[in-house]
Order: structure tokens, then C-alpha cells, then sequence
């Protein structure tokens, strides 16, 4: 909300502080200053100019203007210019409270420059038509100097969204000080705000309160005498710099009210007011607002009957039919507590959200019915020389307020601080709050207008942002530790090996759009019922579009490749609920040679991209088999992929982006892609012992190699798994150094290099031993898998 | 020797000697040095035709002829090419390119943050992005058709409603706060850094952001721990002493609340374009777990006090390294990401 600082220092009672100290004082309060402006800059770049010629056109006039000895033309939606006047100006460039200020086209010619309204310029409320100034007088003169502090309200400081509540903030400190003994100029005396004396007689209209969500309702009725243009220009002032547009004098001084004391008001016409009646709305009852649109209220609606018809929707907005014109001469003004709960379910459904609903959903002062008559009655007397005819206030009980237990020793140790007894008593009472200290732990009763002080934290707070938060000491703390200390992160090593490996990260939104979606058939999609855009419609089931897109931004770019990788949340839906998967994905993608002097070619091919998963996978000592699927992830066309599986859990996937796929995200160049499930890496990975070293052999080890044919039904992973599992200790490692399926051995065979490597930790071994198992191993493998030894292999003293 | 390759042999090293200039010598090497087109190519060929015995020694023999001719030419043109970028010759060619991954800056911060509390003797704990209306709102003392749900723009997730209400994307990490609660005896000291999800798109503001949330319960924690953990916090963030200053502020889930400004980094409290010429930064919100809160997490008000904290990752990171739209984090420009290859954070 706007405050302004002239008004809120007349609520004070002086101008002992500017409104750069006010703002320090509320930001320090809790009550955030967000910026501070000032009348003057708001004139910085306007200037006044005279009207020289005007000449009609469609919807507005062409205007010949002269300002600062330059001549523009300008077009202007106000007809009622004309040449002679000096108006308010904002050349091209100027800095407004519309925004930056440029010529625009109008048919065919160019208007240099606008004509503002006062409200427009952000110096008052009058909305109507371009403001006249008067010619000589400079516009620094026109409008005084003030400041407007924009000020950020927390959701539980109703009591703030007013400038009454502001100045009780600022007093507050005053008080706690000893400067002053207790709220007093800021609070309901007469000594503040002229009040009127309310009428003896009862308002014309009946008043009866049928619904348990309005606690109190009064209504003052009044005539409507001889407006006081002097003071009607300073309420306009004020509520246009409060933000909100002159709109006739009665319905302006509503609003003056509201931003006054925080207490909304609304003001019917009573000429044809005869009942009133606070009830909840029936079902589908449908109701027209002053903005001309037709509501159906929701159920259980608290609204304001008059007459027999729908006359307000409580505390949000009036009727069309029932609200008070420029032209009425009896009114009846409404001042009302409305239940916040009551108020936010009647307004949200119907998009509504109005200034008044506004403060009721964040709870008005529950006992200023009386006082805001009395003010309102002041203001029609004052501005409109109303005569007031009537008035009713009727009421529900209200709830009995409970005193809050306040216990100085725990407040002291909830905060860390050592405040006194008689600093809390007089922060309290600087509240407003009432005391009772007649006890060990005492009784604090909060104002009506805090509603939000409730619990006892609540009022150490209170005590806290009284004394000021900076006086509370920082401590730290002595803290105890695990001594097991923490299993290192699977996915941080794994996105550390990655960007070793030359990857990059990228973080790519969670939700992608309907079109990256149609790629994938795994699991039902989740979609969002309130997306931002269609971009943002569906909770991603992959990694794959991110990475897809980031690629095709750089790669569209001429980058000539690219290692991305992302570590993210894919979703899906089983039996209505959501599922979640950790997963941590890898794409890498060339379209053309790097251009390295000394080396062609160095595409990214799947064994490049499988060495990288089997790295993240052994660092976590997960020992894979590696098998050949179909990837179930993808829609359309069966895809070929490789897996990675740990005791019977696929942990990885590899596959190659189809293309169908790559060209749907401008991708024209092979791709490769692989994702690990992280859960499952986490749940399956070894626990990482201490490592217990072993002595390096000291004798030389020997080589042998073993070329084997094998049925071309036997995978190479099996027989090598074979091989290392009937091994001796004696043989230190076996690697493929020969892979051959052709033509010279037929469709139904391929060759198998194996190269064993032997050592021993206590000796060097003989030609025989080293000969003898690997003829032990190859009848292993002759026996499990019908293999031969190809032409040329050595078995033992064989030659095969 | 072979008949045939004596023969070879004494030609071409008769017309190694008349090749004077550096073409002749290039069309010498492709005639006598190139296994495959020269003039050797036919007795390679042949091997495969030779009986064992004399494969073997004939093998021999073609290679050492061809290691000879090399040798008188100078050697081979691949060792010829080695010894002109051998690195004696010219070390500052470029050496194969390296690996210049990096981390996205957002882990990096995220990390450092993590590691801080770590080492305070804080646990990680990570929860769902699809959470129900109860753990995002009402056991964090936001009811419904309360204003504060309006602080927080929520995404609705279109599934039938559970026993605790709606489906949503979670719009902050707090809610981790009450599943710890519930499935941990105090003392508690947890950070759960996570991603989440506001509707609010700008160039301030992104529809999905990165937050850290931080609990403490224990008997006995005060708001003068709160304000010692984020000093101390802060300073080994930014890596120099920094002043930390607490401002009232309003969060349902805890009472007392507080916004926290850090003295600005970069000009120490002087008045710099990054502080908005404040001298300081607002950097987290923070306070004391409301007891509403903690019975929510299962536990005593009346025993129990706790201190709680959510800073939003993106932040963090757009002050340390001066960044100033948020959108460069979401676009995945190489460009813009291996700038950061040099910050490691593990």
C-alpha cells in the first residue's frame, strides 16, 4: 500500500520525522518500506504548456502546444481542451507513473508526447480529462513537496493497511522510549480526527443481522449538502496517492475512510432504502456488481439484502442497483466486520478482489463500528456538509477475548536475550496492549486491532521487534556430530566423475509441453491443472527433452559438439498417485569436427558413452552385466538399447536418440543418450569399506593369449564371466583383445581373442603351471559353451 | 636375402640417390616406403601363399628391407611427422583438447551450502516435489482460505485428491521440515535442499527455483542461535566476515519470524550497485518453528523449541557470481556454463 507523509505526520500531531526515518522505523517494525518517492520527483519531467491550437479528429483532438519555448503536437482522448489552457505535460522520454513516455502514431501522424490527468501524473485522484494548471505559477508550486512510502503488509498485519495503523507503529516507538506515556494522538481521540456526533434517532432503514459471519453493522444515514471544493481536492489527494481514482465525492470519501483508519465502508443510496438484511446467499443466487458484471454467488455468501434484493456481496463489492451515484441526495453509509474466512470464500471463486475485501480477509478491528461512523459523519459534515439523519448499529455477540499468559524468564530464554521487567511491560503497553502483571506469569490482553497476537511466542515476538531484533545477541552453538560421518552422495560423485569426463550441467524445468511429451509411453503422464503456458503443461516422464534442447541451443550455435548432463526428478501416475524417480541423465552429440591440428574425427560413438556409465557404476562398486532391450521408454518404433543390470535391477540405460526424435528438437546429428535410476544406485551400491591394501608381487608375470571360436549363441560377456570365475588366484586378468564375426567363419560362429595375464605374490611361475591352467580354463569353456580353439592358439603344448 | 628383394634393393637405392629434390624424394617414399601401393605391395601379398616355414623368414626379410630404406630416406614420413611436432620442436602447439566439464552453478552454490551445515553436524533429507495441500499448508499452520496461501502462487496437479487434500507441486521445501519431524527424535538438525515450484514467471522470477530449507530442534534453542548459525553460516559462504541483521517479517510456519540482510560483499556496508546502495543484501528468510509446527511434526511444543530457515539457491548464487538474469540458469548455454569450471565444490 501507498502512505503519504504529510498525512501520516498530521495523525502524529507533528513532523518530527522524515519519511526516510519513518521507513527505517517500520522496515525495523516488520512493516517494509519498499521504496520511497516523492512529489517533486514525480514532477521532474513535466512541464506545464499551453494550448495554442486544437483542431477535432476521431476520438479526440489534435493540440498545438507550446513548452519551454518549443512548439509539439500532441493528440489528446479530451475534448474539452481547449486553446488558451495550460495542461500538464510529459514530453517523449519522460519518466511517468504510466512508464517511459515515446511517440506514438496516431493515423498518420505522430503525437509527441501525452497530456496527463492528475492521477495519471501520480499527484492526487482526478481521473477526469487533462489537468490544468495555471499558467505562470511553477508546478512546484502547484503541488508541494510530499513522500509516498510504498510499503510491503504482511499477511498478519491487517491492522497496518491503514495510515492510522502506521502512525500507531511509529508512536509505538515513542512510548517504549518514555517520550511520550502511552497511544494516544494516534488512536481514536478527537484530538486526531474530527469525529461527529452521531444522530439520537434510529436509522429510516431496518437493520437485522441473519448470518453468524458479520459481527457488527452500522448504518448512518445521511442528506447531502454544499460540497467543500477545497476540502473534496484534499481528499482526492490523498486517496490518489493512496492509489485509487477520484470516482464521484461520496464514493471518494469511502474511500478516504478506508485508507484513513483501515475501516472499509460502502454507501448505499437510501432515498429508496427501506430494509436491510445481512443473510447467506441461497444456492446459486446471482447478484450484479457496481462494476456492471453478473455474479452467481456462492453458497453460503454473506450478503447485504436491501429491499428484498441482493444490495452488496458482503465485504467485497457493492451492487449496481443499490450503490449511491454523483447524483444521490440520501445515503446510507455502511461500516461493517465481515468474517475473513467468509469474505475469502465468497471473493475467490468469482475472481473478485477488491481494497475492502482486501483488509476484512486480514481482519479488521473488531470494535471501531462506532468510530468509523463517527469519522465518516465528520468527513460527509466536513467535505459534502451532510446532514446526518439516523443511525443503527446492531451486533452479534463476540467471542470473549481470552487474556495471553506471558512468562518474562521464557520469553528471555525463546529469544537468547536478558530484557527487563519494565522494558516488556512498556513495549506492551506501547502496543496498546492491557497488563496485568499482578502475577508471576501475566496476563497481556491484546488491542481489538491485533487480532494476529493470539499465543504466547506470538507476544515474544512482539517483545523482540519492540526492543529491536538487533539487540538480540548471536550465540553459537555448541553441537555434537556423528561420528560415522556421512555416506558420500551418489549422485555428487557421479556428476563430479561427469564433469572430469569434459560434461557439462545443465538444469532444465521439471514440466515440458505436450509436444516433448508425445516421445514417451512409459508410465501415465501427470499434468498440471494450472500450467503457466503450454510449455509448461506436463511433468516430465524423461530427462531426454532437456537435455535434447540444450543441445540443439548450442549445437545451433556452432558448437561442434556437445556433453551435457542433468541430474533431476521424472514423474508419473499409478493407480491415481504420483511416482517420483531420481534419475541422472548424459547426452553427448557431434555435428562436426572439432578441429584439432593433430586429430580428425573424434565422434562420440556408444562404447565412449557405455565407459562412461561403467565408470559411475564401479565407483559406486556396483559389478553390472550388460545386456541388449528394447527400450520400453520410448513410443513408436522399437528401439534397440543397452542395459545395465545389478541383481536383477537395470541401474542404466544407453540408446541412440532416433532420429524422428532429434529432428522434433532440431537435433540433425547422431546422439547418445543414458540415464542411471539413482534410487536404485543408492539402495544397491556396496558399502564403502575401508579398502585393506594387499603387497604387490615382487615376481614378473607371463601372457598368454587364447583365440577361441565360439557359437554364435553364446554372448563374449558370458564366456569371459565364465573365465574370470573359474580362474585361479594365479591369474591376475583377462581382458577381449580380438573380436571377429565374418564371412571366413560363417554366420553361425564368431572368433574370441582372450589375453590372460598370470602372476604369483610368492614366486615366478613356470611355463608349465601358466600352460596348464589355461588349458584347465579353456575345457571349462569348451564344456560350458561348445567352444573351439581357433587355428594357430596353443593349448598346452598343443598347437590346436 | 631374397633374389627378387637384393634386386629391389639395389635399385631403389640407386634411385634414392638421383632424387635430389624434396618432391622426388615424396614420390620415392610412396613407390618403395607405402606397404600397401608400392613396390613391395605384391610380396606382402604373397605371404598368405607361402608355405609356414618360409613365411616366416620371408617376413623377416621384407621387413627389415623396408626399416632399411627408412632409415636411408630419413625415416618414414609418420616419423618424420612426429619429429616436426614432437614438442622439442614446438611446445606451445595445442596438446589434445582437455576436459572443461563443469558443474551448473546452482549445484555449486548448493553444495557449498550443504557442506557448511554439514560440517555444522546437519543432515541432508530430500522429500517429494508432489506433495498434498496438508504438508505444503495446513501442517505448516497455512489453513485454507487463509491470506498467506496467497504469498505463494501454487501449481495444482491434476489427480484425484488424497485424504490430505489436493495434489500440488511443492511451492516451498518446508514440508520436509514436518516428514523429519515425524520420523526423527529430536535433537533434529536437517537441511533439505530440493527444488520448487511457484507460479511466477520473469526475469526475477522463475516458475521453478532451487531452495535449502534448514531445521534445529532441541530443548532449549534460542533465536540467538538462530541469528549465531546464519552469521556464522553467511561469512564461510561468502568467504569473509559479513554482518548480519534481522528484520521482523511474517512467515506462518515460524513466530518469531525474521528476513535476514547480510553487510554487502562487495562494498562492505560503503553503498554499491549490488546493495541497491543499502550496504545490505536481503538474503534468506528465517525463525523460530511455530509450535503449531512442531506438534504438526509429532512433537512437544512445551519441550521442544526450534529454529528454521529457507534461502532460496538462485539468489545466493546470482549474488556470488553477478549474475543478473535468472533465466541463464534454466537455458543450458555452454557458454555460459564453463565459466564456471573452475569453481569445484564437492
Amino acid at each position: 500500500m501507498n502512505a503519504i507523509h504529510s498525512w501520516l505526520c498530521e495523525i502524529l500531531g507533528h513532523q518530527d520525522l522524515t519519511a526516510q526515518q519513518m521507513g527505517d522505523i517500520l522496515t525495523a517494525r516488520g512493516i517494509e518500506v519498499e521504496g520511497i518517492d516523492s512529489i517533486h520527483a514525480r514532477l521532474q519531467d513535466l512541464c506545464a504548456a499551453e494550448v495554442i491550437s486544437a483542431e477535432p479528429a476521431e476520438r479526440g483532438q489534435w493540440l498545438q502546444i507550446k513548452a519551454s519555448d518549443k512548439k509539439y503536437s500532441v493528440f489528446c482522448t479530451d475534448k474539452t481542451v481547449q486553446a488558451g489552457e495550460t495542461v500538464l505535460y510529459a514530453p517523449p522520454g519522460a519518466q511517468t507513473a504510466l512508464g517511459s513516455v515515446s511517440v506514438r502514431t496516431f493515423g498518420e501522424r505522430n503525437s509527441e508526447g501525452v497530456l496527463l490527468s492528475e492521477f495519471e501524473a501520480g499527484l492526487g485522484g482526478n481521473a477526469e480529462g487533462v489537468c490544468r494548471v495555471d499558467a505562470g505559477t511553477a508546478l512546484q508550486d502547484r503541488w508541494q513537496q510530499d513522500w509516498i512510502l510504498d510499503i510491503g503488509i504482511t499477511p498478519n498485519r491487517g491492522d497496518a493497511l491503514s495510515h492510522l495503523g502506521l502512525a500507531r507503529e511509529l508512536e509505538s516507538v515513542d512510548v517504549f522510549e518514555g517520550r511520550k506515556p502511552a497511544l494516544e494522538r494516534s488512536t481514536r481521540s478527537g484530538s486526531v480526527f474530527a469525529l461527529a456526533k452521531l444522530p439520537a434517532d434510529a436509522a429510516r432503514a431496518t437493520v437485522q443481522i441473519a448470518s453468524d459471519t458479520c459481527r457488527t453493522y452500522g448504518l448512518l444515514e445521511a442528506e447531502i449538502g454544499t460540497v467543500d471544493a477545497d476540502a473534496l481536492a484534499k481528499v482526492q489527494y490523498r486517496i490518489g496517492l493512496s492509489g485509487q481514482r477520484a470516482i464521484h465525492p461520496i464514493a471518494d470519501l469511502t474511500n478516504y475512510l478506508l485508507f484513513e483508519i483501515g475501516q472499509p465502508c460502502h454507501a448505499f443510496d437510501a432515498g429508496r432504502l427501506e430494509t436491510i438484511v445481512i443473510r447467506d446467499s441461497q444456492t446459486e443466487e446471482v447478484f450484479t456488481a457496481l462494476d456492471g458484471k453478473e455474479y452467481k454467488l456462492v453458497p453460503e455468501s454473506c450478503v447485504i439484502e436491501c429491499n428484498g434484493s441482493i444490495g452488496a456481496l458482503a465485504g467485497v463489492i457493492g451492487g449496481l442497483d443499490s450503490s449511491s451515484t454523483a447524483e444521490s441526495t440520501c445515503i446510507g453509509l455502511e461500516v461493517a466486520w465481515f468474517d475473513p474466512i467468509q469474505v475469502r470464500k465468497a471473493r475467490t471463486p468469482l475472481g473478485l478482489n477488491t481494497d475492502s475485501s482486501y483488509r476484512f480477509e486480514r481482519e479488521i478491528d473488531s470494535d471501531m463500528a462506532t468510530f468509523s461512523l463517527q469519522r465518516l459523519g465528520a468527513l460527509y459534515q466536513d467535505v459534502l456538509g451532510a446532514k446526518l439523519t439516523g443511525m443503527t448499529v446492531a451486533s452479534n455477540p463476540a467471542p470473549a477475548k481470552a487474556a495471553i499468559p506471558f512468562n518474562l524468564q521464557a520469553c528471555n530464554s525463546f529469544l537468547g536475550t536478558n530484557v527487563s521487567s519494565e522494558d516488556a511491560a512498556r513495549a506492551f503497553l506501547s502496543l496498546g496492549c492491557a497488563l496485568d502483571r499482578s502475577h508471576d506469569t501475566w496476563q497481556v490482553t491484546s488491542p481489538t486491532w491485533r487480532p494476529d497476537l493470539a499465543i504466547e511466542p506470538d507476544l515474544y515476538e512482539e517483545i523482540a521487534r519492540v526492543v529491536g531484533y538487533d539487540i538480540i545477541p548471536d550465540q553459537l552453538p555448541f553441537l555434537t556430530f556423528d561420528v560415522q560421518g556421512r555416506l558420500e552422495d551418489v549422485t555428487g560423485i557421479a556428476e563430479d566423475l561427469l564433469t572430469e569426463s569434459g560434461f557439462h550441467e545443465i538444469v532444465s524445468y521439471d514440466f515440458y509441453s505436450r509436444k516433448d511429451d508425445q516421445w514417451f509411453q512409459a508410465g501415465k503422464q501427470v499434468e498440471l491443472q494450472n500450467p503457466l503456458g503450454k510449455d509448461f503443461a506436463i511433468m516430465r516422464r524423461s530427462l531426454l527433452p532437456g537435455l535434447l534442447h540444450a543441445a540443439s541451443y548450442n549445437l545451433n550455435r556452432q558448437a561442434p559438439a556437445v556433453a551435457l548432463f542433468e541430474s533431476g526428478r521424472v514423474y508419473w501416475q499409478e493407480n491415481g498417485k504420483p511416482c517420483e524417480q531420481q534419475q541422472l541423465a548424459f547426452l553427448v552429440a557431434s555435428q562436426k569436427d572439432a578441429g584439432h591440428w593433430n586429430r580428425q574425427n573424434n565422434d562420440p560413438d556408444w562404447m565412449a558413452a557405455a565407459a562412461v556409465v561403467e565408470t559411475i557404476l564401479h565407483r559406486f562398486r556396483l559389478e553390472p552385466v550388460r545386456s541388449k532391450g528394447v527400450c520400453t521408454e520410448l513410443a513408436g518404433k522399437d528401439q534397440d538399447q543397452l542395459c545395465w543390470m545389478v541383481e536383477d535391477s537395470i541401474v542404466a540405460r544407453l540408446y541412440e536418440v532416433p532420429a524422428r526424435i532429434g529432428k522434433g528438437f532440431q537435433l540433425r546429428c547422431q546422439a547418445w543418450y543414458a540415464w542411471l535410476d539413482v534410487d536404485a544406485m543408492r539402495q544397491l551400491r556396496k558399502d564403502a569399506a575401508i579398502t585393506r591394501a594387499s603387497e604387490p608381487s615382487q615376481f614378473p608375470s607371463a601372457e598368454r593369449d587364447l583365440a577361441l571360436l565360439v557359437p554364435a549363441s553364446c554372448q563374449a560377456g558370458a564366456v569371459l564371466a565364465l573365465a574370470r570365475a573359474q580362474a585361479a588366484t594365479m591369474v591376475e586378468d583377462i581382458t577381449v583383445f580380438d573380436h571377429y564375426q565374418g564371412k571366413n567363419l560363417g554366420d553361425d560362429i564368431f572368433s574370441l581373442g582372450l589375453r590372460f595375464t598370470f602372476r604369483a605374490t610368492d614366486r615366478s611361475l613356470s611355463s608349465d603351471e601358466v600352460d596348464g591352467e589355461i588349458a584347465r580354463l579353456y575345457h571349462a569353456l569348451e564344456k560350458a559353451f561348445k567352444v573351439r580353439v581357433r587355428e594357430g592358439s596353443v593349448i598346452h603344448g598343443e598347437t590346436a | 636375402m631374397h633374389g627378387e628383394l637384393a634386386a629391389l634393393d639395389q635399385a631403389a637405392r640407386a634411385a634414392w640417390e638421383s632424387a635430389t629434390d624434396s618432391a622426388a624424394q615424396d614420390a620415392w617414399r610412396q613407390q618403395y616406403l607405402n606397404k600397401k601401393k608400392g613396390v613391395l605391395a605384391p610380396f606382402f601379398a604373397s605371404m598368405r601363399d607361402r608355405a609356414p616355414e618360409e613365411r616366416k623368414q620371408f617376413g623377416q626379410e621384407l621387413n627389415q628391407l623396408l626399416q632399411a630404406w627408412g632409415t636411408l630416406a630419413g625415416g618414414s614420413r609418420a616419423s618424420e611427422k612426429i619429429e616436426a611436432t614432437d614438442w622439442k620442436t614446438d611446445p606451445t602447439l595445442p596438446i589434445y583438447p582437455t576436459p572443461n566439464g563443469s558443474l551448473h552453478p546452482l549445484t555449486i552454490v548448493r553444495r557449498r551450502i550443504e557442506n557448511i551445515f554439514l560440517d555444522l553436524g546437519f543432515e541432508i533429507a530430500r522429500g517429494t516435489h508432489v506433495e498434498n495441500e496438508f504438508f505444503n499448508f495446513e501442517a505448516l499452520n497455512i489453513p485454507g482460505h487463509h491470506p498467506a496461501r496467497e504469498m505463494q502462487d501454487t501449481f495444482y496437479v491434476d489427480l484425484p485428491a488424497s485424504d490430505d487434500g489436493r495434489w500440488l507441486l511443492r511451492t516451498h521445501t518446508s514440508p520436509v521440515q514436518i516428514h523429519y519431524m515425524q520420523s526423527h527424535e529430536p535433537p533434529i538438525r536437517m537441511i533439505a535442499p530440493g527444488r520448487v515450484f511457484r507460479s511466477d514467471h520473469d526475469a526475477t522470477h522463475s516458475p521453478m527455483f532451487q531452495q535449502v530449507e534448514g531445521l534445529w530442534i532441541e530443548e532449549n534453542v534460542s533465536f540467538a542461535h538462530l541469528k549465531g548459525v546464519l552469521r556464522l553460516f553467511m561469512s564461510r559462504l561468502f568467504k569473509r566476515s559479513v554482518q548480519v541483521r534481522l528484520r521482523p517479517s511474517y512467515f506462518p510456519f515460524t513466530e518469531p519470524s525474521a528476513e535476514v540482510d547480510i553487510s554487502c560483499f562487495v562494498c562492505d556496508g560503503a553503498g554499491c550497485q549490488t546493495c541497491s546502495r543499502s550496504g545490505w543484501i536481503e538474503v534468506l528468510g528465517c525463525g523460530m518453528v511455530h509450535p503449531e509446527v512442531i506438534k504438526a511434526g509429532g512433537l512437544d511444543p512445551d519441550k521442544h523449541t526450534g529454529l528454521a530457515f529457507g534461502l532460496g539457491v538462485e539468489r545466493l548464487a546470482m549474488l556470488l557470481f553477478g549474475i543478473r538474469d535468472i533465466r541463464h540458469f534454466y537455458r543450458g548455454s555452454v557458454e555460459f556454463l564453463e565459466q564456471f569450471r573452475h569453481e569445484v565444490e564437492r
